[in-house]
């Protein structure tokens, strides 16, 4: 479990105050005030932060940052795009086989659009406190 | 920008990000071997971005140079402190189970640089993969000339200090090519197999032109001045 304060310590421990601190603290204090969110991506960080639109690279790097060991507050999720589309949850083997080798996880065939089908996200793991 | 965020996407924002080069692949790693070429791939990207750093740094100390480094590890998602691990252990990184460690030195003379490897093969605990051979590095930071050289000298005094040479191996190093090299010998204390990532930064700067000799002399000129009594 780790408090809003020290997340956003260890973040300005590496990436100083600028853009990433910034859109992590949009992204913590939304996820305190909405605990039932369960999807987190690019497009809700930069929404959240409004006129200050952090780049797309500061919030990968902020979201990547908070997914990782140190902080462990988010957790990389993946989503294959189905025949319809849509975005279906792939567990990490399927992930694997899909950047490894360009397999489709519903199919088990070689996909050559893999990089577009691909889908990452970003879940709370439920460890941030107020 | 569409609400999904795709594989190409992520390709095309993290290419040449110093944070975020292998972000995928980190995270998919499965098991210890997996999680130990990116570990060698990302240090060594780390090891980069500080010697391009050496004309800042010629005066830092090593606890300096390695804080450096494991803030470039925990920018990459590792957990990366200065741990104990059976003692005061440089650098641990643990990476969901998987741990490693490695003893960073000052590269001033062999002795140190052998005292260091003792610390790590005798004192601490090393991560171990499933077959049960343990892993740790050995990182040194050269700031004198002929870092190629030293390394090769390191090298053979650490052959020399096996009473048995039949008990230990040794293997190039693709990443850092003459400036780095694998051993491999039986752990003091484990009594397994331990394969050691000896790397050598060398952060030797001393430029012999004019313009490098004047920003030199007026880097030192400002470090003087900054010192306070």
């Amino acid at each position: 479990m780790t408090d809003l304060a020290s997340s956003l310590d260890s973040v300005a421990q590496v990436f100083g105050n600028g853009e990433e601190r910034a859109a992590a603290e949009f992204l913590l204090r939304f996820l305190l005030s909405h605990p039932s969110t369960k999807h987190v991506n690019i497009g809700l960080v930069k929404e959240l932060s409004g006129a200050r639109r952090p780049s797309d690279k500061a919030v990968l790097r902020t979201l990547h940052f908070l997914a990782g060991e140190s902080v462990g507050i988010l957790s990389m999720k993946f989503e294959y795009l189905n025949d319809d589309e849509e975005p279906e949850d792939i567990d990490d083997d399927e992930a694997r086989s899909a950047v490894q080798a360009g397999i489709n996880p519903f199919t088990g065939e070689y996909d050559p659009e893999c990089g577009r089908k691909l889908l990452i996200y970003f879940e709370p793991t439920g460890s941030l406190l107020p | 920008m569409s609400t999904h965020l795709t594989w190409d996407m992520v390709n095309e924002i993290s290419a040449g990000d110093p944070i975020l080069g292998g972000l995928i692949k980190r995270r998919l790693a499965a098991n210890y071997g997996e999680f130990l070429e990116i570990l060698y791939d990302d240090i060594t990207e780390g090891a980069d971005e500080i010697r391009r750093q050496k004309h800042f740094i010629e005066k830092e100390s090593e606890d300096g140079t390695t804080g450096r480094l494991q803030l470039f590890l925990k920018g990459r998602g590792y957990q990366c402190d200065f741990t104990a691990a059976g003692g005061n252990v440089d650098i641990e990184v643990k990476w969901k189970t998987f741990r490693w460690i490695g003893e960073a030195k000052k590269y001033t003379q062999v002795d140190k640089v052998y005292e260091g490897y003792l610390q790590l093969s005798t004192r601490y605990s090393p991560g171990t993969d499933p077959s049960g051979m343990a892993h740790g590095g050995l990182i040194t930071y050269l700031r004198h000339p002929n870092a190629k050289e030293k390394m090769a000298v390191w090298k053979e005094a650490l052959k020399d200090s096996f009473k048995d040479p039949s008990h230990c191996s040794f293997e190039d190093c693709n990443r850092f090519g003459p400036l780095g090299f694998y051993s491999e010998h039986e752990h003091g204390s484990h009594g397994t197999p331990f394969r050691v990532w000896h790397i050598c930064l060398a952060l030797h700067y001393d430029p012999l032109d004019k313009s490098g000799l004047a920003t030199k002399a007026r880097r030192a000129a400002k470090a003087k001045k900054s010192i306070k009594p």
